[in-house]
């Protein structure tokens, strides 16, 4: 997803500085905006062609320009198990329970703790409507359903090596999910 | 056949123990699914009353065409979008449902083409914004030999559950030996691993795309 916007407003109220202005982020929407501000120049005495002279000031405007950034991995799916929590009782037309807010809650939590060094995995809405996280590719298979109470159901198996328990988690990814879902 | 409402009943053991209390005809196996055919502890009741797949040599219900032989290819067909990925692979979350109501399959054996036909439009028509994804196929035996914990129990059954209007559904229910919540992740491991994804062009010769697209 990427989003590109430009704009150029009128200054309205005071006058700013020169130069750059500091880039304000908008976690809301999807960019970066920047603001290139231009000084204000004083009051200066023009002749116009056939009125005289006449003291007029430039018109001041705030350049903006809103740099495009993709979409985190990382936000798509926060958005998505987000997106979750509105769904009901059957959401899958087969009788699965509402999404039950303790685990979607959990699995946003640790989903922000992901960094760039641990694989991305794909959100899973459970009939149980927990809410597990999966990787999947040649050499690792990873399943982390979160119970709630920041408990974490996991079987993972890696280069035939198979793990599988129950933890908790609070503010930091647990060692052996540092270890095994690295990239 | 007597019947009781067991959404009055909320504790799990009580609604055991009424079921066992029902069991007077000669199949109970089929008066159980028939009394909790919309239990959400399902699974759970049928593994208590009937443990270590105790209904799979009988019909479990009145439009049986027979119970689900070894021999028989199953078939899970998916529907909800929340079961595939961003690249529209299938997820292990479309076998949750062994563990609440059941995983609904189709019986390869006995579904003729008009069945399958009949079964995805009425699912279509209860659930507009949901489309047939694709189909998951595995053999009845497969899933019948799952194990777990380095142990010999079974993990999973597979019942005859027809119903009027689709004869050849059946479902797969986790044992009373799938214990930990790690057990059920293993499971759907293990569901995921035996398990084929077909897109529908390749599914019965796309004869159901083509039905279904007109």
């Amino acid at each position: 997803m990427l989003n590109t916007i430009g704009a150029t407003a009128a200054a309205s109220s005071k006058f700013l500085s020169s130069g750059l202005c500091a880039p304000t982020f908008h976690p809301q929407q999807e960019w970066i905006q920047r603001e290139r501000c231009f000084t204000r120049r004083d009051p200066v005495t023009r002749t116009f062609r056939g009125e005289g002279k006449r003291t007029v000031q430039t018109e001041i405007f705030v350049q903006t320009t809103l740099i495009a950034r993709d979409t985190t991995v990382q936000e798509l799916i926060i958005g998505q198990i987000t997106s979750w929590s509105l769904f009901g009782k059957n959401w899958d037309g087969e009788g699965a329970d509402q999404p039950r807010m303790n685990s979607i809650r959990d699995a946003i939590d640790f989903t922000r703790l992901l960094n760039h060094t641990l694989l991305d995995p794909e959100p899973m809405l459970l009939a149980s409507g927990n809410i597990s996280l999966f990787w999947h590719n040649n050499q690792l298979y990873a399943d982390l359903e979160f119970l709630g109470e920041k408990r974490i159901a996991y079987f993972i198996k890696k280069q035939d090596i198979t793990h599988k328990n129950i933890i908790s988690f609070e503010d930091v990814i647990p060692e052996i999910f540092k270890h095994l879902l690295k990239t | 056949m007597l019947s009781i409402n067991l959404w009055e009943i909320s504790s799990f053991a009580d609604k055991v123990f009424a079921l066992k209390e029902l069991h007077v005809s000669d199949n109970p196996c089929l008066q159980t699914n028939v009394t909790i055919a919309a239990d959400k502890d399902r699974v759970k009741a049928i593994s208590a009353i009937h443990p270590d797949c105790g209904c799979e040599g009988t019909k479990t219900s009145h439009f049986s065409p027979g119970i689900v032989e070894n021999k028989e290819t199953l078939t899970r067909f998916v529907f909800s979008p929340v079961h595939t990925d961003r690249k529209g692979n299938i997820k292990p979350s479309v076998f949750s449902h062994v563990s609440t109501f059941g995983c609904s399959v189709q019986r390869e054996d006995i579904a003729n083409d008009e069945e399958l036909i009949s079964f995805i439009t009425k699912y279509r028509d209860k659930n507009a914004n949901h489309n047939c994804l694709g189909v998951l196929t595995a053999s009845c035996s497969s899933l019948r030999n799952i194990k777990i914990n380095n142990a010999q129990n079974r993990i999973v059954c597979v019942y005859d559950t027809s119903e009027e209007d689709n004869p050849a559904h059946a479902e797969i229910h986790q044992s009373q030996h799938v214990i930990t919540d790690a057990d059920l992740v293993e499971l759907r491991a293990k569901l995921f691993e035996i398990f084929t994804q077909k897109n529908l062009q390749n599914y019965r010769e796309g004869v159901l795309l083509n039905s279904i697209v007109k």
